[in-house]
């Protein structure tokens, strides 16, 4: 798979910042501490280069000619990237710096940088976005198990993780206890999981619950095949 | 028939008168101009004719024949009284006119009358004729009647007849003279006795009282006798006269035209009036003067018609008192010529014995004096109108003539000054006329001097007399020229005092007035100019500049400006110069000077004004520092406003830096560095420095206070100096910037750091105005290009918004503004200091969207570094 390779993949810190004579520098300090490094002098260059399956860290500066750095963020979330994005900026205002974080910046670190704290920023982004990639690969896998469930297992299975009985269930869905409990154990069966408790946990850490897998069935589908793509 | 006794007596005397009165008509018809023998010769005739009358009447047979021949001799008898009134009137020159004229008068009515009633005036009825005897047997007629009503009428003419010539008679008498009584006696005793006679037989005759013939007739030839013998003295007389006329004819004509020569020569007329007989005789030349022609008889009357109308009663009154006194009478009057003119004539005569011994005449000259008369009356209007008073002293140095100014001015009249002393006027005067003698020695002749005259009404009369010896008709005299100077002194006073009223003004007038010549000394100056260089009015007069300035390259401006107005004679106004003053302070002056132009065409002199601008200039400096100040405040703001940006442009380099020293630290940690690596870095460092050290330099300038110092700038380099300070900003706004400046401009002259204010100001603006569109439209282009007078235009365009006043330069007005937070100044700022840049700002809405900011520099002329 794909997404499997990319995780193998070396953590590339890219740069995107106007000022050559700036980035030249950071390049050399972050080669320096063991980076690797690639450099873009906008925001219009690194898209169109831009691969999302490279891991790493963004190191990017506010104002820039043509897309800025707020506005790469936004494009880059609309983009469901993942990549931990610090900003490096000289003109910092508070304003800017509490827009960038809520949107998920890593962190918010001005001109001139002190080297440790850069590093040690880029380490955690690196690392952020280690985990975080960890963590995707886990729920794709999730969404995979249940996505294998048919729309009446799956169905069930929410009903169950309401803590209903099988009997009320088939109260509720209109048939009976037998049938309630054909498909409650072939969806355990396909979930790899033996009993209630586990079925739980799997559902929680998959971010199943009652009323959202109620309300769309087909969401982890949808998600599994967007993953994919 | 016997003879009659009667009829000869009677025919031989009427005869014998008849005769006489004829001889009288023959020298009559010979010489016109005796009356008196015509008159005589009537007389003669009309006693003929009555004594003829007397004959038919002393032999009438009818009563009716008597009457009629009665009534027929009145009219003898009027001719008769009428001939002698005459005679006697004429002949003896006496006898009133009303007198003769009643005689003739009552006879006259009497024979009207008598024709009037039957059979005459004397009877109103005869009844017969008597006869009577008279002596020597002859028988005559007596008429008996009635006496007629009329009778009185008869009478009373004769009483009139007879009253006159008792009148001429004593008047005749009263003028003594042997010939004159005679004549009194002869025909006035005569006549009276005849009359007399006659008018009284008459009258008893007709009343009847007596009765006898009129044979009284007969003694009328008393009265042909009287006269006869008379007139036959005249003509023995003329007879005489006639020869000895002949005899000093030759003489005489010789004599005349000797004198004739002589009057001629001398322009003197001689004259002789005959006052008795009133006739003229006059000289060729008293005839041409009189202008009386050459010919004609003259009497007194038309010697008056030919005298001016003015002066005629005059000369007649003189005339008259002068035959009546006897004394010489001398009198000027003036002629009216028949030509218009009028002349002066001068006649002097006295009454003497006439030609014939016995006659008196006035006999005497004229003169021409019409030249001379013209000259002193000229004289005398000369001295009349004379506007200064003139005096003639006489030799005991008393007043002998003054003219009207001297009335006018002393207040007295001429003929209280006459004779009087000239310390009347002058007090003082006769002191200097002794301090001057002898006349003509001393300086004081003819040299006015200045004395204090008294007025008659006892005040001060200032005058300046003048004294002149001079030679007057008799003897020494002293002419006195008495100007009264009081309008003068008053004159003198109100000048005195306008000037000094002029010196005040000019003295308070707080600019500097002055006047120099052409060497550069000053011919007036005012006050101010003596405060200035610290000394008075008076020591400045005639000294120059260099005298009191101690600074000579502002004394060398004078001279030269100086000089070139008098050269030029133009006025020339210096817009500022400065002067030093005596305490060494610099004074800032605008003058004007104007070339004093003379008659002959040239300036010799200069009139300067100067206003003292130190004041002014120093205001000036304040505004300009003021609005330095206003654009330092406002650059300030603005760059406060800008300081994001700015402290990006300057951390970006610092950044750099200190990331770069941060690798290169590392780079060193490791066991083998690379040093072309490092040498890359610390090359790097030095770049981003210099980097860095050029937006602090720019931000130090912008910062910087009072900097006034016009260079000459480069304009694209201004463009561009201004773009690397905006740069980030405009990033950080999105806006896309690009220049279209004109290449190869030259220089302009302008304060650096303000004109990097305004095109930074306008740029902000810009970038502002279009924060509402998207990004990819927001660009801006700052453009340079060289404008035909002489400047270079810069314009900064935006895709804004644009601008929504009506009119686009109200932008620039302060406090408009268009953002929230904008103090509306930046804008009115930039007016402000373009205005000082001598310069235009001004703006206007694109065609597409947007606006543009245009502003101009003039180009430098050289004058700045």
């Amino acid at each position: 798979m794909k997404g499997a390779e990319t995780l193998q993949a070396l953590p590339v810190v890219t740069i995107i910042d106007d000022d050559v004579s700036f980035s030249k520098a950071l390049v050399r300090l972050l080669t320096a501490a063991d980076f690797s490094v690639a450099t873009h002098c906008s925001a219009q260059d690194f898209l169109a280069q831009y691969d999302p399956d490279i891991p790493g860290c963004l190191l990017l500066d506010l104002a820039m000619p043509g897309l800025n750095g707020l506005e790469l963020q936004d494009v880059l979330t609309a983009r469901s990237s993942c990549l931990p994005i610090i900003f490096l900026t000289g003109n910092a205002t508070v304003p800017c710096s509490v827009r960038a974080l809520k949107h998920g910046a890593v962190d918010f670190l001005t001109k001139p940088v002190d080297e440790l704290a850069l590093l040690e920023a880029v380490h955690a982004a690196i690392a952020k976005d280690h985990r975080e990639r960890a963590k995707r690969n886990e729920d794709i896998e999730l969404e995979l198990l249940f996505a294998m469930l048919t729309p009446r297992e799956y169905q069930v299975l929410t009903h169950v993780l309401t803590g209903k009985l099988n009997k009320q269930i088939a109260g509720e869905l209109g048939t009976v206890e037998k049938t309630i409990k054909v498909h409650r154990a072939r969806a355990m069966e396909k979930l790899r999981v033996s009993s209630l408790a586990e079925l739980v946990l799997l559902a929680a850490r998959a971010g199943v619950t009652a009323d959202a897998a109620q309300k769309t069935p087909y969401r982890s589908v949808k998600t599994a095949a967007q993953i994919m793509a | 028939m016997q003879i009659s006794f009667i009829a000869i007596a009677w025919s031989a005397f009427a005869g014998i008168s008849l005769s006489m009165g004829l001889v009288s008509l023959n020298i009559w018809a010979k010489r016109v101009r005796l009356w008196s023998h015509l008159a005589f010769f009537f007389i003669s005739l009309s006693i003929a004719l009555i004594l003829i009358a007397e004959l038919l009447l002393l032999q009438a047979k009818e009563p009716a024949t008597y009457g009629q021949i009665l009534r027929w001799s009145h009219i003898p008898i009027f001719i008769f009284i009428a001939s002698s009134v005459i005679f006697l009137r004429i002949y003896l020159k006496a006898g009133r006119l009303w007198l003769a004229c009643a005689a003739i008068g009552t006879r006259l009515i009497a024979l009207i009358v008598n024709f009037g009633v039957e059979p005459n005036i004397n009877y109103s009825a005869i009844n017969r004729l008597r006869t009577m005897e008279v002596w020597g047997g002859e028988v005559v007629a007596v008429a008996e009647g009635v006496a007629g009503r009329w009778q009185s009428l008869a009478s009373f003419s004769s009483i009139v007849l007879l009253l006159f010539v008792l009148e001429v008679t004593v008047t005749c008498w009263r003028r003594g003279g042997y010939i004159e009584r005679r004549r009194a006696l002869t025909i006035g005793g005569s006549f009276i006795v005849v009359v007399f006679a006659v008018a009284t037989n008459a009258a008893l005759v007709h009343w009847g009282v007596i009765s006898q013939p009129f044979y009284l007739f007969g003694t009328f030839i008393l009265v042909v006798l009287a006269i006869g013998n008379e007139l036959s003295n005249d003509v023995l007389r003329t007879a005489r006269l006639a020869g000895e006329l002949q005899q000093s004819q030759f003489e005489l004509r010789d004599s005349e035209r000797r004198l004739d020569l002589a009057s001629a020569a001398a322009a003197v007329g001689a004259w002789e009036w005959d006052f008795n007989r009133d006739t003229i005789w006059a000289s060729d030349q008293a005839r041409f003067m009189y202008g009386l022609g050459r010919k004609g008889p003259i009497n007194f009357q038309r010697f008056l018609a030919a005298l001016h109308a003015e002066d005629r009663d005059s000369v007649r009154a003189s005339v008259m008192q002068s035959i009546e006194d006897g004394q010489r009478f001398q009198h000027k009057h003036r002629v009216q010529l028949p030509d218009q003119r009028v002349s002066w004539v001068t006649t002097i005569g006295r009454v003497e014995a006439g030609a014939d011994g016995g006659r008196r005449v006035l006999r005497g000259i004229s003169v021409d004096i019409s030249a001379h008369k013209l000259a002193s009356e000229r004289f005398r209007e000369v001295v009349e109108a004379a506007p200064t008073g003139i005096v003639i002293l006489g030799g005991d140095r008393k007043i002998v003539l003054v003219n009207s100014q001297i009335e006018k001015d002393f207040g007295y009249k001429r003929k209280e000054l006459i004779g009087k002393s000239i310390e009347l006027l002058i007090p003082q005067c006769l002191q200097s006329i002794n301090e001057s003698d002898p006349p003509g020695m001393s300086d004081r002749m003819g040299v006015p001097q200045e004395v204090l005259g008294r007025h008659k009404s006892g005040w001060d009369v200032p005058a300046e007399i003048g004294l002149n010896s001079i030679q007057g008709a008799h003897g020494a005299e002293m002419l006195v020229t008495i100007s009264n100077i009081t309008e003068r002194k008053r004159r003198d006073d109100t000048l005195q005092q306008e000037r000094s009223f002029l010196r005040q003004i000019i003295d308070i007038t707080p600019g500097l007035l002055f006047a120099k010549d052409r060497t550069g000394r000053f011919t007036l100056v005012n006050e101010a100019v003596a405060r200035i260089y610290g000394t008075t009015i008076d020591n400045l007069i005639g000294k120059t500049d260099a005298d009191f300035n101690s600074n000579r390259e502002e004394v060398e401006a004078f001279r030269r400006t100086d000089r070139e107005v008098m050269d030029t004679l133009q006025k020339k106004l210096i817009m500022e110069e400065p002067i030093t003053d005596a305490l060494g302070q610099i004074h800032w002056l605008q003058t004007v000077k104007l070339p004093v132009v003379n008659r002959e065409g040239y300036a010799d002199q200069l009139l300067g004004v100067s206003t003292d601008i130190s004041e002014r200039k120093k205001a000036d400096l304040d505004l300009a520092q003021q609005r330095n100040e206003l654009a330092h405040l406002s650059r300030v703001m603005m760059l406060s406003e800008l300081s994001g940006s700015l402290a990006h442009e300057l951390n970006q380099p610092l950044a750099a830096i200190l990331t770069n020293a941060q690798a290169a630290l590392r780079f060193l940690g490791s066991e083998n560095p690379n040093l072309d690596e490092i040498r890359d870095i610390l090359r790097d460092i030095v770049s981003d420095d210099r980097r860095a050290g050029e937006v602090i330099q720019g931000l130090r300038l912008l910062l910087k206070k009072g900097e006034v110092q016009r260079d000459a700038l480069d304009p694209n380099a201004l463009v561009e100096s201004v773009l690397k300070l905006l740069r980030s900003d405009m990033l950080n706004a999105g806006v896309a910037y690009s220049t279209e400046c004109a290449q190869d401009l030259p220089r302009i002259s302008g304060i650096g750091v303000q004109l990097q204010q305004v095109l930074l100001n306008l740029m902000v603006n810009s970038c502002d105005a279009m924060t509402a569109i998207p990004r990819p439209e927001r660009k801006l282009v700052v453009s340079t290009e060289l404008s035909a007078e002489e400047y270079v235009t810069f314009c900064v365009r935006d895709r804004g918004h644009g601008i929504s006043t009506k009119l686009p330069d109200q932008v620039f007005e302060p406090f408009f503004t268009t953002k929230t937070q904008g103090l509306g100044l930046g804008l009115a700022v930039c007016r402000k200091l373009i205005e000082a840049h001598d310069g235009r700002i001004w703006a206007s809405n694109n065609k597409e969207c947007g606006a543009s900011f245009y502003f101009t520099v003039p180009v430098n002329a050289g004058g700045a570094k």
